[in-house]
């Protein structure tokens, strides 16, 4: 999608307050028996590192051309195959035994039916077995009505964010870029997409040193698992 | 369920405030044939004006027994039959023109799984063409953040003390009228997105959205969710 396109340059820099998620994902891809996809690969910064520490292959799929490009460059020599696509509609030649959306890209998915589409596409990917592991924040009043209408300095990226809690929406904004959007998403509605697409919750942690999730936790860290 | 039954004797005047639904709800009720349904009927605060207004028969269904013995009472001789059940797995003797689930009420369903059982027994409980209506509070971080923990007084010397669970999406509300505490009920605040997919496993369409009662279009702004679905002819 173009909007990320504008973003590209600063994506890393804006994605530096994000939880420490990579050694997580990396765990999952030394177990996974077989091919493994990361929805939303953007510049690879869980990709690259995944797979330079686990020698396998991946393949990295995204909407933006211009992340795809940053990617390729730092991925050179590594066996990580980028691919210009579409995470709502995306086809895999064998079925993968993980696929993975890291850096809570899923809330970049408009309303029921999108995350739906991605939510069936991924199972019919995966081998029977086969894990689907995702992270993404868990809404929090306080942080929203602390941070609406304020302009933020994240390591250079100037942005302003915007709630429109009719929507469950955070609207991003940077002088000289295309607004992105959020939507955070409860707890029961991820059930309720793992259920849809048949897919059995293995567990949810509440972080990344895969602490139990309670009502204390900030993030949700999912691995679903489609039967065997 | 017995956590409801403490509240039963104040409910009306904790509901005192929440007058514009019932012209909504008795609107829908006229054009739909008898029995309406509704789910969580409580004290008829909804189900008695419309039985009044359209002379219609209605069937209330709550699990509170505290609750359907003050809404019989003041139904006198309506024709409103008060039922004790659970709106996740009720069933009816014919399917119905038209269910309704006033009040936010839904949202003391507490998992993905309770509101998909409640979402596909009113399907089941429709006949083709059949409308289900509801209505539920948009969960605002800017209303929670300025009332987290705080004591509220409502109506007297009634009070009530709401903390919000953001992990859960979930809202625990202690309530009380003077030095006497009457105990704590939670709701489950659900987005735009997770009401759409329960209409979707449950094979309902949206026939509106509206923002408030009088049937303002919803945007983002809005506090209300308003809806009205239909199944499929």
């Amino acid at each position: 999608m173009a909007e990320y396109d504008s973003w590209a340059s600063v994506y890393d820099a804006w994605g530096g307050g994000m939880p420490d998620d990579v050694a997580h994902y990396v765990r999952l891809a030394r177990e996974a028996d077989g091919p493994i996809v990361e929805l939303a690969v953007g510049t690879g910064r869980v990709a690259i590192p995944l797979v330079r520490e686990t020698g396998k292959p991946v393949l990295g799929i995204d909407s933006s051309a211009a992340m795809l490009d940053i990617a390729r460059e730092r991925a050179a020599g590594l066996p990580l195959e980028l691919r210009l696509g579409d995470m709502r509609d995306f086809e895999l030649d064998e079925p993968a035994a993980l696929v993975y959306v890291p850096g809570r890209s899923l809330l970049h998915l408009r309303g029921w039916a999108e995350k739906r589409a991605v939510f069936e596409r991924v199972s019919r990917s995966l081998r029977p077995g086969g894990r689907f592991a995702f992270n993404a924040f868990a809404f929090s009043h306080t942080v929203a009505a602390s941070l609406d209408g304020q302009t933020l300095d994240q390591n250079g990226v100037v942005h302003t964010l915007h709630y429109a809690v009719g929507d469950s929406r955070v609207d991003i904004s940077r002088d000289g870029a295309a607004t992105l959007h959020l939507w955070w998403a409860t707890r029961s509605e991820w059930e309720g997409l793992l259920d849809v697409a048949g897919l059995g919750v293995e567990a949810l942690y509440g972080g990344f040193a895969l602490e139990p999730f309670t009502d204390e936790s900030h993030e949700f860290v999912w691995v679903a698992r489609k039967p065997s | 369920m017995a956590e409801y039954d403490v509240w039963a004797p104040d409910y009306d005047d904790w509901a005192a405030d929440m007058t514009e639904d019932v012209p909504f709800y008795v609107d829908l009720a006229r054009e739909a044939a008898e029995p309406i349904v509704e789910l969580g009927i409580g004290t008829g605060r909804i189900a008695i004006p419309i039985a009044r207004a359209t002379g219609k028969r209605v069937i209330g269904i709550d699990r509170s027994p505290a609750m359907l013995a003050v809404g019989r009472d003041r139904a006198g001789e309506l024709p409103v039959e008060f039922r004790e059940g659970d709106f996740r797995d009720f069933t009816l003797e014919a399917p119905v023109d038209l269910v309704i689930c006033p009040f936010r009420a839904l949202l003391h369903a507490a998992t993905w799984p309770d509101k998909r059982r409640v979402f596909e027994s009113v399907a089941a409980a429709l006949k083709p063409g059949g409308r289900f209506a509801w209505n539920s509070f948009v969960f605002s971080p800017f209303i929670a953040a300025r009332i987290h923990d705080q004591r509220q007084t409502r109506g007297g010397d009634l009070w009530e003390v709401v903390r919000h669970v953001p992990a859960d999406n979930r809202i625990d509300l202690t309530r009380g009228r003077g030095d006497r505490e009457d105990g704590m009920v939670r709701l489950w605040w659900v987005t735009k997105s997770e009401w759409e997919g329960l209409l979707d496993v449950a094979g309902l369409e949206v026939e509106a959205l509206y923002g408030w009662f009088d049937k303002r279009p919803f945007d983002d702004e809005s506090l209300e969710f308003v809806w009205v679905a239909r199944k499929p002819a």
